[in-house]
């Protein structure tokens, strides 16, 4: 083996060799270490406990404090992370076996719970397992949680809110925050130190800061612009910068000042899908076009609206190349000339649209959804062909209509007046339907039935109660339920043609 | 340069024995032995695997050397050798072992043994109880009470060597007097552990194949089998249930 090459295998990453080995150097909230080290103590004293859900951010140190738990007790660790295989049989060996089972550490030795020697077991990124092939990871895992395992287990997640609620209540859950930017800095200063590496503190500063308070991310880009190096300086941290979303802005620049081709390669690079990054053109193009221009790159950018469209109808993702090289490289060429002068991109609006309009789109959905099902429609037909109609009439029509139109289609009150935006009229609506007990007839069989009753006992009310009186238990149900409808359903036939809530009368 | 002939059988039972337990393994050419040993990753078991020089038709070791193994592989390509093949193993560089049988090579790329987890020291136990039996009824044992339990007693005092288990409903007890087996100590012990392991442990033996049980309290047991005509030795240390409160 040439020497070079061994060289390269035994250097470490740093973030391997600074791990923390004891809880000590654990870089973590004090009330989180508290809150473990207590859980670990009465393990240690026999008592069985929950497992631990650890969650938050990537690269705050979740794992580094299992570990450094395990060293800080003396208990063997044993990691099972998502490189590995992990399928439910894997799960089951690890876990279920693992935390029924007295243990054979590494070394060899025999380390008995009799003796406070325990095992942690650590599942890492637990929020993966389900997504793997193997469907059921998460299942296994509860059934074995729920046996009450008799090892200590820690539970990592970054987004504990994607388990199974389920899972989440077998664990004690502790949240990460992400770290403060001084405490990283601190790390990378002690790390600097150790490694004989000069480095100014804002040099360190404008690191931390790319990486995000991610305390790993932070870790290996020091030593990639640091390794090997005897002092860094502020020039060497923009080499290095991490892609982010802040790259969204230059990539605007590029498309609206420029004509170079490459961004769309740029904008590939963003963590942005095509559907989002159409939003951000779209937002910006009237900011920095004008005139013929601006007609032009909204030509290209609703062909790549067309494009997107197919992709999502059709499921054909090839087709997104052609909608993000549209929408940035065509948008770019359409151009007659480029404008001076600096404009500020903006996020789209687009987002907070939708989202301050959640609870309006999703009121129209429900009446849509009344309308197709007492009319026998789709709701796609529901909106083009019967609500602005029924709108109309329950806004304009005279109440005793509009109140039979909306008792037929169910609507609520909040239903009226989001339909004729006037609250009043939805209110007097809405009285006049408490008022006569105006309501749906569900059961069409049952309207028959209250069709022959009706003729039975034609005129006179006292009559009717009697009548009820006398049914046999057969009929007993639907009396009673006549009883109340039939009183007042009476009274409005007297009064008018109306029978209940069927629009009949009204549309023949 | 390491060149070793040895029956197929040996080499299936030795990477079989392995498998029930881990996917990478050191194996050590020794100059008198092949030996591996691991921990399983749930660090429950350990396994040790020996074949003395003896039971090799040729055994040629230069230079003791260790090399990291996919034992998943060579058991793959050990199930394709016939019964009674010989079965040549040749080491030429840190790279690639050679498995010859009949017309076939296959070359399979090694693992550096630095990537895969160290090997644990041999640990000293104190076992009481020494039970000798043929390895088919303590294989008919397990199958028993794997239909109905997940854990199974060991315990073994005058009377002879039992294995219990107990199911929501049904129960089995395996009991193997003086007279029946092979050798016995009449010591006191009685140890609890997974039918899961066992059920792995056993299928390295067949009938006729000796166990030897070493067994103590509350304390991991030694299950030593001889495979392959008594030419390869592999032993299994299982760390015992914890007992429900």
């Amino acid at each position: 083996m040439e020497p070079v090459e061994s060289v390269e295998k035994y250097r470490p990453l740093w973030v391997e060799k600074y791990r923390p080995q004891t809880l000590k150097d654990v870089v973590a909230d004090k009330t989180i270490i508290e809150k473990v080290t207590a859980w670990a103590k009465k393990w240690q004293s026999g008592g069985i406990q929950k497992p631990l859900l650890f969650g938050g951010p990537p690269g705050i140190g979740k794992t580094s404090l299992a570990l450094a738990l395990a060293n800080t007790f003396g208990w063997e660790a044993v990691e099972l992370n998502a490189s590995d295989q992990r399928n439910w049989q894997i799960i089951n060996r690890i876990v279920g076996e693992g935390a029924f089972n007295q243990t054979i550490s590494d070394e060899g030795e025999f380390l008995s719970t009799e003796a406070g020697k325990l095992k942690l077991i650590i599942l890492d990124e637990v929020d993966n397992i389900h997504k793997k092939e193997d469907a059921g990871g998460e299942g296994a895992l509860i059934r074995l949680l729920k046996k009450r395992p008799r090892q200590p287990i820690i539970l990592i997640a970054n987004d504990p809110y994607a388990l199974s609620p389920e899972l989440r209540n077998l664990c004690d859950m502790v949240n990460f925050k992400r770290l403060d930017i001084r405490r990283i800095v601190k790390v990378l200063e002690k790390i600097c130190s150790a490694e004989g590496v000069k480095a100014d503190k804002k040099v360190l500063e404008a690191i931390v800061r790319n990486a995000g308070g991610d305390l790993r991310a932070a870790i290996n880009d020091l030593q990639a612009i640091a390794e090997g190096r005897e002092e860094i300086k502020i020039d060497d941290v923009v080499i290095a910068k991490r892609t982010q979303e802040s790259d969204v802005f230059k990539v605007m620049q590029k498309i609206f000042k420029t004509y170079s081709t490459a961004v769309h390669n740029e904008a590939m690079l963003l963590d942005e899908s095509p559907d989002d990054l159409i939003m951000w053109v779209d937002e910006n193009l009237p900011r920095e076009y004008i005139g013929e221009d601006l007609l032009m790159g909204y030509k290209v950018l609703s062909r790549a609206d067309i494009f997107l469209g197919r992709v999502r109808r059709r499921q054909f993702y090839r087709m997104w190349k052609y909608a993000s090289y549209l929408m940035t490289v065509g948008v770019q060429q359409s151009k007659r000339e480029i404008r001076k002068g600096f404009t500020r991109y903006q996020r789209p609006s687009t987002w907070q649209m939708l989202f301050r309009t959640r609870s309006m789109r999703e009121r129209l959905k429900s009446i849509l959804t009344k309308i197709s099902r007492y009319s026998h429609l789709s709701t796609k037909k529901a909106y083009s062909e019967m609500y602005f109609l029924l709108r109309k009439l329950i806004s304009e029509a005279e109440i005793p209509v509009a109140a039979s139109i909306s008792a037929f289609y169910d609507f609520s009150e909040e239903d009226l007046v989001f339909m004729t935006g006037d609250e009043k009229r939805a209110k007097e609506i809405a009285e006049y339907i408490a008022k006569y007990g105006l309501h749906r007839v569900e059961d069409e069989s049952f309207l028959s039935t209250f069709d022959r009753k009706v003729e039975a006992v034609e005129g006179v009310e006292e009559e009717l109660e009697r009548f009820e009186k006398k049914e046999d238990d057969e009929e007993m149900e639907e009396a009673v339920e006549l009883k109340q409808e039939d009183s007042k359903t009476r009274k409005r036939a007297k009064k008018g043609k109306t029978k209940d809530a069927t629009l009949d009368t009204f549309f023949s | 340069m390491i060149d070793a002939i040895v029956e197929g059988d040996v080499l299936k039972a030795v990477t079989k024995a392995m498998v029930a337990l881990v996917s990478e393994a050191r194996f050590h050419f020794k100059d008198d032995t092949l030996h591996s040993r691991a921990v399983d990753p749930a660090n429950v078991a350990m396994v040790i695997v020996n074949v003395p020089r003896d039971s090799f038709e040729v055994y040629k070791v230069d230079e003791e050397k260790i090399v990291g193994v996919d034992v998943n592989r060579i058991y793959d390509i050990s199930k394709s050798i016939k019964k009674g093949e010989l079965v040549e193993l040749i080491l030429e560089n840190e790279t690639t072992l050679k498995v010859k049988f009949g017309s076939v090579e296959y070359s399979v790329a090694l693992i550096d043994p630095s990537a895969i987890r160290k090997e644990p020291k041999i640990p000293n136990l104190e076992l009481p109880a020494k039970i000798v039996l043929d390895a088919g009824e303590f294989r008919k044992a397990i199958s028993a009470a794997d239909k109905i339990s997940d854990h199974v007693i060991f315990r073994s005092d005058e009377t002879g060597f039992y294995i219990e288990a107990e199911g929501d409903v049904d129960r089995i007890t395996f009991h193997m007097s003086d007279a029946e087996l092979i050798e016995f100590n009449r010591a006191e012990a009685k140890s609890m552990f997974s039918v899961e392991y066992l059920k792995e442990f056993m299928k390295v033996a067949g009938t006729g194949d000796i166990l030897t049980i070493y067994l103590g309290n509350n304390y991991p047991v030694r299950l030593i089998f001889d495979v392959a005509d008594g030419k390869a030795k592999v032993e299994y240390i299982l760390a015992p249930r914890i007992e429900a409160e």
